[in-house]
């Protein structure tokens, strides 16, 4: 059987890595036969162009995948994509914190336990600035030990 | 053993006609009314024939007097495309009695040999005894199934060769057990499938060898987690991406369950298979 993987560069500036497989050597007909015939999403159609890659070359770690571009000589990660994930990843990281926050906010409210309100006030304030990092971050790695750093997954 | 006497003689029908049928008869005819171990015979005697017509016509005629012996008889279509149906008749006294029936294709031919029937092919082959048709109970000839009666799923006894059993509804069409270690999608096993793609994080797109007729298929997405621990982030839901199934293609998805938003995640290993007509 014969093998081979090939970067898709998307209609939006995405890539997707294709891995194909049949008994007859694998020429560009099939590869975009295959291309013409797989389904994505809209905003990744038509295909903007394709190329062979080897597995090695694709990055193995998949926290920015998603901003993960193909020059067609070499993957990289788009700095303001993965901006964007960081800050997405953030928010969701943040969310269940907030409502329970927010929940022991209201019962330091009821009882009338000002130092414990404004204590919770001040760990919402910090909650809330957890992009702030991020948002300063200028690289990929730096959003990826930023990441670490707050404990995002 | 075929024994003429003075009222019988041998006779081919040609039911048909426009073939070209040549006929050999070789006889011995005794000197006598019996037959017995002094019996003496006048040499033996070869008749034939070129028939093209639907007619009757003597193989060979009866003795003026004892008894004739038929040794052997040849009745040959060697016509290049025509067939013709065959009979050989005992006429005795204006009486036909068949002694043997058959239909000659083109080439083939009937042969006997003291008294013993063959019905040969064009290539030489001798017929044999007609099987009856096999069934759950009775062994006989079968006849292997097409892909339009695999799909039809209903003979209960027609064969299935290996290559026709996906065109059955009830088999998978298509399957494959996908990972994307290390950042590469890699199709582990497969059947049906040229290709997986990568798209997104916790996307994958599976492409079919053979499209399917409708989209009406059916497709069944399922995932193994790369931990045992049932945290949010561990878990990996699965499904069918909205609108993606085409006839040549489909897309599955899979996310954890952290926060209420959900995040897309890739599993340990995909897993795909699909039924449908194609």
């Amino acid at each position: 059987m014969n093998s081979a993987h090939v970067a898709l560069t998307f209609a939006d500036g995405t890539c997707g890595v294709m891995h194909l497989v049949r008994e007859e050597p694998i020429d560009s007909a099939f590869i975009e036969d295959n291309i013409r015939r797989s389904a994505f999403d809209a905003d990744k159609v038509p295909v903007r162009r394709w190329a062979p890659v080897s597995p090695a070359d694709v990055p193995a770690d998949r926290t920015f995948r998603n901003a993960l571009r193909y020059d067609g000589k070499a993957f990289s990660h788009c700095p303001i994509h993965s901006k964007e994930i960081a800050l997405a990843k953030v928010r969701v990281h943040r969310e269940p914190r907030f409502a329970a926050l927010d929940a022991k906010r209201m019962a330091a409210g009821r009882t009338g336990d000002k130092a414990l309100a404004a204590r919770l006030d001040a760990e919402a304030d910090a909650l809330a600035n957890l992009t702030e990092p991020v948002k300063a971050c200028t690289t990929v790695e730096e959003l990826k030990k930023t990441l670490q750093t707050l404990g995002v997954e | 053993m075929i024994n003429l006497t003075t009222t019988d003689k041998l006779q081919v029908v040609t039911g048909t006609g426009g073939a070209s049928i040549d006929t050999m008869t070789t006889f011995l005819t005794s000197n006598s009314g019996t037959l017995s171990s002094t019996s003496t015979f006048d040499p033996a005697t070869t008749l034939v024939n070129a028939i093209t017509t639907a007619t009757t016509t003597d193989l060979c005629a009866a003795p003026g007097a004892g008894i004739r012996n038929v040794k052997k008889i040849v009745i040959r279509n060697k016509h290049a495309s025509v067939t013709e149906t065959i009979k050989v008749v005992l006429d005795r006294s204006a009486t036909d009695t068949e002694l043997f029936a058959a239909t000659l294709l083109a080439g083939e031919e009937l042969v006997c040999n003291e008294g013993v029937w063959f019905h040969y092919d064009a290539n030489g082959g001798v017929y044999g005894a007609s099987l009856l048709a096999a069934s759950d109970t009775v062994e006989g000839k079968v006849r292997y199934a097409t892909q339009a009666e695999m799909e039809a799923a209903s003979s209960a006894v027609l064969a299935v060769v290996p290559s026709r059993v996906k065109n059955h509804p009830g088999v998978v069409k298509a399957w494959v057990r996908a990972t994307v270690s290390a950042g590469a999608p890699t199709m582990a096993h497969q059947f049906g499938v040229t290709s997986v793609t990568d798209a997104a994080l916790g996307i994958m797109t599976v492409t079919f060898s053979t499209a399917f007729s409708a989209v009406n298929y059916a497709i069944f997405v399922s995932a193994e987690r790369a931990s045992t621990a049932y945290t949010v982030a561990n878990i990996r839901n699965t499904n069918v991406r909205n609108a993606s199934p085409g006839t040549g293609s489909c897309q599955a998805e899979c996310w954890d369950q952290v926060a209420t938003t959900s995040n897309a995640a890739d599993p340990l290993t995909w897993y795909v298979a699909t039924l449908g007509d194609q």
